[in-house]
């Protein structure tokens, strides 16, 4: 039987607590977590919290944002590589997105430092990221 | 190098909006999609008896207001009783239409397959069949976007623009060392390539150059018009023209068994290797460049039809971004790696340069109609092979030539095409 992956990982971030799985086969990191492995395909997996660090390699923001988030624009849209390896795209905090030179000017720092974070966002608790230094 | 099947027949509406595009003017999702089969079928000589089995391609059913596309347009297009089906691989369904018609002619169970593909994303009917109302753009991405990880991206702060344009833009800047102005003229030297091979082709929906729309705007500079407030960053560095033009339209393309080819068209366009492979959201890690996806479905295609990317003589992209225009071929090994931003400014991907590129103004210029787009690019693809793409006709013999596709969320199709 399949057990319960997404609403396990959504009401853990009640509690702050972020989980990935990890591959009990191939020791490879999925996040968020899925149902099998995203590496090998393996089902044998382990629900377990993440690091939370990670760096943020690029960020910007759109003029169009879906109408789910458009009340938080302009927000920083960041590729987050995480420290056990996968790649995310979320919120990152401390980065300006407030005009295209700021963008420009806040790229230019990067990459940098990031920890997770649990926030709310359009009624939801989501994982963003800020920029730790 | 070994023929699986041959397209015989192409066919491809006039692309716009079916609320004031003149050509489209008052026309059915039904109708667009019997009028570009009308004209594959006509392309390669056949009725609806003919045909052993069709497939409808198409991926919005919140505009089109249709399920079971099969069902409802079999007698619309003269294919009753006829195995008949609906599929959809988001924005690269026509072109993995391409591989399913092959492979189902080359089974033997169904010689000659119909796939053809229709999208209306600028108007929906409204409970009334021919009285439409005009869709929001913020409703039509927030159904477009269930094409995306639903599970867990899109309630992330998912933001289309900038994982999809200005990253990547981003991504190849940083690889080769281009400062941010200069790339906004590689793209700006892009867009040029886009406006003059759309407002070449009459089914185009941007028929402008952008000299022109320059012009209209008191600029004698088109770059200084392409800087301008007329132009803003969609997400910078990304500016609104170097995103897609959603649109209404169809495409139609008909497979036939390689060696009965020549009974329906004296040039029958042969379909040497495909391959798709998917990937879930994010397709790319810390270089936004570094697609693994179109790695593999390229290498896989290639392998199939037994060239390489040296070997292409024509290429068409995905180019919902057209940064994808500078990617994508150099994955593709169209370009070698850092070549195809200096080609771009140099010209040579115009449809008379040595390296022409997406020759029918792609997804901004020809428009972006998610599941049939593909199916008007592979009818540019054969237009070209045969040599009847008029004003934009380009320069040199086409003997092999590549397709390749992105649909949402993220699947990449690659067809290889092979003249005889």
């Amino acid at each position: 039987m399949v057990q319960k992956v997404a609403k396990r990982f959504y009401d853990s971030l009640v509690a702050g607590t972020i989980l990935a799985a990890q591959c009990n086969d191939c020791g490879n990191w999925t996040f968020p977590p899925v149902t099998a492995c995203r590496e090998c395909g393996s089902r044998n997996i382990e629900m377990k919290e993440i690091s939370g660090e990670g760096t943020v390699y690029f960020y910007s923001t759109s003029i169009l944002p879906p109408k789910k988030f458009a009340e938080y624009s302009p927000y920083a849209y960041g590729l987050i590589e995480l420290k056990e390896g996968p790649a995310f795209m979320t919120m990152v905090e401390g980065l300006d997105a407030s005009t295209p030179e700021k963008i420009a000017e806040g790229n230019k720092r990067l990459p940098l430092p990031v920890k997770a974070e649990v926030i709310e966002r359009a009624g939801m608790n989501v994982v963003c990221f800020r920029i730790s230094e | 190098m070994e023929t699986n099947a041959s397209i015989v027949g192409v066919g491809c509406t006039k692309f716009g909006n079916v609320l004031d595009t003149p050509e489209l003017q008052d026309k059915t999702f039904h109708e667009l999609i019997a009028e570009a089969a009308f004209e594959a079928m006509d392309d390669a000589g056949m009725t609806g008896k003919d045909i052993d089995a069709f497939y409808v391609g198409s991926m919005l059913s919140h505009t089109s207001r249709v399920y079971s596309h099969h069902t409802q347009l079999c007698d619309w297009l003269g294919l009753q009783l006829k195995p008949g089906l609906h599929f959809a691989t988001a924005c690269s369904t026509m072109n993995t239409g391409i591989g399913l018609a092959a492979m189902s002619s080359l089974s033997g169970k169904y010689k000659n397959v119909l796939v053809v593909g229709a999208e209306t994303l600028m108007s929906y009917p409204d409970d009334n069949p021919v009285k439409r109302k005009a869709v929001d753009p913020v409703d039509l991405w927030y159904w477009t976007d269930f094409g995306v990880d639903q599970m867990y991206a899109y309630h992330h702060c998912y933001d289309i623009a900038t994982a999809y344009g200005a990253i990547p833009t981003m991504g190849y800047a940083k690889k080769y060392g281009l400062s941010d102005e200069k790339m906004d003229e590689v793209m700006y030297n892009v867009h040029k390539a886009v406006r003059r091979h759309s407002s070449l082709n009459p089914k185009a929906f941007v028929t402008e150059d952008l000299q022109e729309s320059a012009r209209l705007k008191d600029f004698r500079d088109p770059l200084k018009f392409w800087q301008s407030h007329n132009n803003p960053y969609f997400a910078y560095p990304t500016r609104l023209l170097s995103a897609l033009n959603t649109v209404d339209g169809a495409a139609a393309f008909i497979v036939t068994r390689p060696e009965e080819a020549k009974k329906y068209h004296e040039q029958p366009i042969d379909i040497v290797g495909f391959h798709w492979a998917v990937s879930n959201y994010p397709w790319y890690g810390k270089d936004p460049t570094d697609w693994a996806i179109d790695k593999t479905s390229f290498a896989n295609a290639y392998k199939m039809a037994g060239v390489t990317g040296k070997d292409l003589d024509y290429l068409y992209v995905h180019d919902c971004m057209q940064i994808y225009q500078l990617i994508l071929p150099e994955i593709a090994g169209y370009f070698e790696e850092g070549e195809a931003w200096q080609a771009a400014m140099e010209g040579r991907i115009m449809f008379d340069g040595d390296k022409p590129l997406n020759t029918s103004g792609g997804r901004h210029g020809k428009g972006h109609a998610f599941g049939a787009s593909p199916g008007s690019e592979t009818y540019e693809i054969v237009k070209q092979m045969r040599g009847e793409a008029d004003k934009r006709q380009v320069k040199k013999e086409i003997e092999i030539a590549a397709q390749h596709n992105h649909g949402y969320g993220m699947h990449s199709a690659v067809t290889i095409f092979k003249k005889r």
